[in-house]
């Protein structure tokens, strides 16, 4: 009977049954979520590195898989491995192509192809596709089937019969159709929403007489261009290209990865048909490079948020143990009966585990459903699969049975404990938790200030939880000693509810400075992450600035002038003045140059950098990221820009602390020396080089240089001005559009994913879900006081309402406690987490000695929303104390 | 109802549940009685004590006090009630307890008070610090601080030894003297053996006709 009335306990318990319940999702979700979110960061990283590579990217990078060969395709070695293709999975049907590749193989002899009919000859290479009318831009497709298409610019019509000519070699074929082709191009035009033929660029052969312009060419499908050009003796390079699946999994890649490895070792020891290819057979792919690229950067993420993981779940857990505690001390006569009955502790236990079986399955089942609802809302942007979610169920699983095990230990310790009780030889006094928890938060505190160590440990994680629970001991504390000055009432008539609260804060309950140190550490906890949101966020852009500079970062070989091909020439007779009709290159407005020298200075024989800029156009297109740093380097851009006064070039300094009090500097860049005149001390700026580095502008600087200002065109490549200076392109827009070939183009998105910046993303959310979780458990620790204090002061305050106090004020009385309290533990939060800004930095900042620093400080939109949370809480709270028990039942004595 | 009526009740049944606590009640008491509520536990005692007080309605019947329901004083100047549990504030003293009906109001505490039932030692102690008799005593102390005109005490010397009780019998008939119905619900004896009304109940049935 009481095994079967144990089951059904759920339903009798009211309101405390729901924070059972809570209890339980809450540990179901902190063990449940690290597998999702695993998951979730692993295929977000992977989805990011894919997204990351160009369009125009090569094979080897790219998410696809290309085998290349000269057999055809329909050759017994190729559609073996054409098979073998199609079973790796999660890739497309392989695309097959072919283009001419004779005029390549025939090394220095001359080699031409043409396509002609009566009077019209034009340069044309075969070039084969699996259905042309499906893969062309149709602009007239009057002819029968089966034969080939031509650009329509070069103004053949269908139905004709052209001649197809390599050397001595003729085939002819009839005119399908035509083609468009890009606007002053010969490349075909893509159909809309279709990247394909802009893909293939780079593998279309070049024309017959030029090796800078891609042929016309004579498009067929595969048979037709095996005829044509064995007819023609000319060679096809064959391939056949397989793109990965949209939207695929880390795991499916990898799985995909796996099978590509196996295909390019056959590939690599095969022989096709039994002969040797003329051009050797060969797999490209860079799926398994991408997937490897995501593991490891998902890996680093892990091993950031693995220790915040085993928080959220010990503290989950101990949300448990601390509502079983909860629910001894509120049943202990109960427990005192069942062992006076002669229940024994085993049994006591047993019973409670039954009793708390029901809400821990529901309970750890919702919490798999919450945490999968928090990963896919507000974790990273990756999907979460089956792989995950059946072991993330079991986790969950596991915590209903963690959970049922504390259900059943703390009772039965406790029935043991009246089984026998000890003969108090002095008075039983409680537990003095806060005083270990304020010499525990002061010597982690103290240890992690004065760790030598640059990397934080595991165990530095906890300084500030053990900080904000520090702060609520003392909160707490503060608030009894400060209720407590004046304890008596003033004479004369009892008026408002103040007098009431006050006496009631005043009683050193040590319920009430437990539940102010749980909600200290919450509300602390949210605020914490929040703000360190806020700063990891703002460093991370500012930090992306400042390596990259800009979005798109061109290194030119050799100067400026081959932007400008009226660039003026260095005079033959070396001067130092300004040669007429020098200029800087023009440039659209999403372009300038910037001109980076090295600098030396007899301030301390170091080396620096010195950036030349148009401080206009800088100001506009460099990264600023979102920080105070960068911001004050943007300001200070603006005394670049006035009119350069006579004999002066003023300069702003980055990051050179040992010309800190330094307003002139001795520089020379080899070509010139001088003086900079430094109107501005900045600790970062845009394009950074791990080096102090002095940004002049150019209008006041280059005028001193006169032959050697860079922008002049070089009489001699070779000669040497004993300057090193580099010229860069800095764009917000490509550089495609600029007519320029650059030695290489470094761009913001590659440094973005860093690995270390890809972690700081997902680990920041992951840290404001546990924060704002354990903000909620300072909710329930506010919820869980209100109702145990009104359940115990009910008849109280039923009669203080009777004796005169009345309803109204009652209730007012009610929640100016319930308001103070809150208060008093925000106030805490606030002051716990200020107290930990100075160590913010060392626990924050995985990279400390780049620039800019990390900045930690405490945010409006943070304390808002902490303070929202507050008042929340204490809403919620103020419903728990409306209690719904008959007066009468409260006045009778029947314990 | 005659004028003298300060407390009466018309055939009053009360249901809690599936049982009926008090079945066809009738009664009416003048003001400056002490009058008893006798009968064995589970009788309906502290039931029609909470039923003059106002505390709920009856299941049916009237429960009239100075000629209103019962259920309309919210004065304790008018009806006072010491329930079974005190029911005091933890958090204020004994002094505190006993006299806030008074300092609600802005009136001055009889100075006696304290003394007659022994509580002068205990005036500034926390009642959560006091033993379960000295609490009971500061219940009456706060039932009776404002003279109020019908008095109700449910088991007022349940946890009283002896010479507290005698403080807690001189109280009342003190209280009675300055006019006051005082209604008390008991099985002790002494308090009987002083009653100018007893009513025995028996089952939730008054046996003795009002």
């Amino acid at each position: 009977m009481l095994v079967r009335a144990a089951f059904g306990a759920l339903f009798r318990a009211g309101l405390w049954s729901v924070l059972v319940v809570l209890a339980f999702v809450v540990a179901g979700t902190a063990c449940a979520a690290p597998a999702m979110f695993a998951e979730a960061g692993r295929n977000a990283a992977f989805q990011a590195g894919r997204d990351a590579v160009p369009g125009t990217a090569r094979q080897d990078d790219a998410a696809l898989v290309r085998l290349t060969g000269s057999r055809s395709p329909r050759s017994a070695g190729q559609q073996r491995l054409l098979t073998e293709l199609r079973t790796i999975p999660h890739l497309s049907e392989p695309r097959l192509d072919g283009g001419s590749a004779g005029k390549e193989l025939s090394w220095s002899k001359p080699w031409s192809s043409t396509v002609e009919t009566g009077a019209k000859k034009e340069q044309a290479r075969l070039y084969a596709v699996t259905d042309p009318a499906a893969e062309l831009v149709v602009a007239d497709a009057g002819g029968p089937p089966g034969g080939v298409w031509l650009p329509e610019p070069l103004g053949f019509r269908p139905g004709e019969t052209v001649t197809i000519t390599v050397d001595k070699n003729r085939a002819t074929a009839t005119v399908t159709g035509l083609y468009t082709v890009v606007p002053g191009g010969r490349r075909p035009a893509d159909l809309p929403g279709s990247q394909s033929w802009a893909l293939r660029d780079r593998d279309l052969p070049f024309d017959s007489k030029s090796t800078s312009v891609k042929a016309n060419l004579i498009i067929a499908d595969v048979p037709t261009t095996e005829r044509l050009a064995e007819q023609i003796h000319d060679q096809i390079l064959w391939s056949a290209e397989s793109t990965l699946d949209p939207g695929v999994t880390l795991e499916e890649a990898r799985e995909t990865g796996r099978g590509v490895a196996q295909l390019r070792r056959r590939v690599a020891g095969q022989s096709f048909d039994g002969g040797q290819d003329a051009v050797e057979g060969r797999l490209a792919s860079g799926i398994g490079t991408i997937a490897e690229q995501a593991r490891v950067a998902s890996e680093t993420v892990r091993q950031r948020t693995r220790p915040i993981e085993w928080a959220a779940i010990t503290v989950a857990l101990g949300t448990v143990l601390a509502m079983v505690l909860l629910s001894v001390r509120r049943r202990v006569v109960e427990v005192r009966h069942a062992v006076g009955s002669g229940v024994v502790p085993a049994a006591v236990g047993g019973l409670w585990l039954a009793e708390h079986l029901l809400p821990a399955l529901l309970g750890s089942a919702a919490g798999w459903g919450v945490a999968w609802l928090l990963v896919t809302q507000a974790g990273p942007p990756g999907p979460v699969t089956a792989t995950s979610m059946l072991p993330a169920l079991g986790a969950a699983g596991l915590a209903a049975l963690a959970g049922l095990v504390i259900a059943a230990v703390v009772p039965a310790l406790a029935a043991a404990r009246y089984v026998r009780p000890l003969p108090p030889a002095t008075p039983r006094r409680p537990l003095p938790w806060a005083t270990p928890v304020l010499v525990i938060a002061l010597a982690a505190g103290a240890g992690l200030a004065g760790s030598q160590d640059q990397a934080v440990r595991n165990v530095d994680l906890l300084v500030p939880l053990l900080a904000l629970a520090a702060a609520g001991v003392l909160a707490g504390l503060l608030l009894t000693r400060l209720t407590g000055l004046r304890r008596s009432f003033r004479a004369g008539r009892l008026r408002g509810a103040g007098w009431l609260t006050r006496r009631r804060l005043a009683d050193n309950s040590g319920e009430r400075r437990l539940a102010v140190a749980v909600m200290t550490a919450g509300l602390g906890m949210l605020l914490f992450a929040l703000c360190a949101m806020t700063a990891a966020a703002t460093t991370v852009d500012d930090r992306v600035a400042v390596q990259a500079g800009a979005e798109f970062v061109a290194v030119l070989d050799g100067g400026s002038a081959q932007l400008d091909p009226g660039a003026a020439e260095v005079p033959e007779e070396p001067t130092k003045d300004p040669v007429p009709g020098v200029r800087t290159p023009p440039l659209p407005a999403y372009a300038t140059v910037v001109w980076r020298y090295d600098l030396y200075s007899d301030l301390d024989g170091t080396q620096r950098d010195l950036l030349v800029v148009d401080p206009v156009k800088f100001r506009e297109l460099a990264l600023w990221g979102s920080g105070p740093d960068l911001a004050q380097a943007r300001a200070a851009l603006a005394r670049l820009e006035a009119a350069p006064e006579a004999g002066r070039i003023l300069a702003i300094a980055a990051a050179d602390p040992a010309a800190a009090t330094e307003s002139r500097l001795p520089a020379d860049t080899g070509s010139w020396k001088g003086m900079l005149d430094v109107v501005a001390h900045v600790a970062a700026f845009p394009g950074l080089d791990a080096k102090p580095t002095y940004v002049v502008s150019e209008s006041s600087f280059f005028p001193h240089l006169g032959s050697a200002d860079p922008r002049l065109a070089a009489r001699d490549p070779n000669a040497a001005d004993g300057a090193f200076v580099r010229t860069l392109i800095w764009s917000s827009q490509g550089i495609d559009k600029l007519d320029v070939q650059p030695e290489r183009v470094n761009t913001a998105a590659a440094v973005r994913q860093r690995d270390i910046y890809v972690a700081a993303n997902r680990a920041r959310g992951y840290q404001v879900a546990v924060a704002a979780y354990l903000a909620l458990l300072a909710v329930l620790a506010l919820c869980v006081h209100a109702q145990r204090t009104a359940a115990t002061r009910r008849a109280s305050d039923l009669m203080l309402i009777r004796v005169g106090l009345g309803r109204g004020r009652a209730l007012r009385a009610r929640l100016l406690e319930l308001s103070l309290l809150a208060a008093v533990a925000l106030a805490g939060a606030v002051a716990g987490v200020a107290a930990l800004l100075p160590l913010g930095t060392r626990l924050l900042d995985d990279e400390p000695l780049r620039l800019p620093p990390l900045h930690f400080d405490l945010t409006v939109p943070a304390l808002a929303i902490t303070a929202a949370v507050t008042m929340a809480a204490v809403f919620l709270a103020a419903l728990f104390t409306t209690s719904r028990s008959a007066e009468e039942a409260s006045y009778r004595d029947d314990g | 109802m005659t004028t003298a009526d300060l407390v009466r009740l018309d055939q009053v049944t009360h249901v809690r549940g599936a049982t009926t606590v008090l079945s066809d009640v009738s009664l009416s008491l003048p003001s400056a009685r002490l009058a008893v509520l006798a009968g064995r536990s589970g009788s309906g005692k502290s039931t029609l004590l909470h039923l003059m007080a106002g505390v709920m309605p009856p299941t049916s019947g009237t429960v009239l006090v100075d000629g209103k329901p019962a259920v309309s004083h919210h004065e304790w100047d008018r009806v006072a009630l010491l329930p079974q549990r005190p029911a005091l504030a933890p958090e204020l003293t004994v002094a505190e307890n006993a006299h806030l009906p008074a300092r609600l109001r802005g009136r001055t505490p009889p100075p006696d008070l304290l003394t007659r039932l022994g509580l002068d030692p205990l005036a500034d102690r926390p009642t959560h610090d006091t033993s379960l008799g000295e609490q009971q005593r500061t219940a009456i102390a706060r039932t009776l601080v404002l003279t109020p005109a019908v008095a109700l005490l449910d088991e007022p010397t349940a946890h009283q030894d002896d010479e507290h009780v005698s403080l807690v019998l001189d109280a009342l008939t003190s209280a009675v003297t300055e006019g006051t119905l005082v209604l008390v619900a008991t099985h002790d004896q002494r308090i009987i053996d002083l009653a100018d009304d007893l009513l025995p109940l028996h089952s939730g049935r008054l046996e003795v006709p009002a």
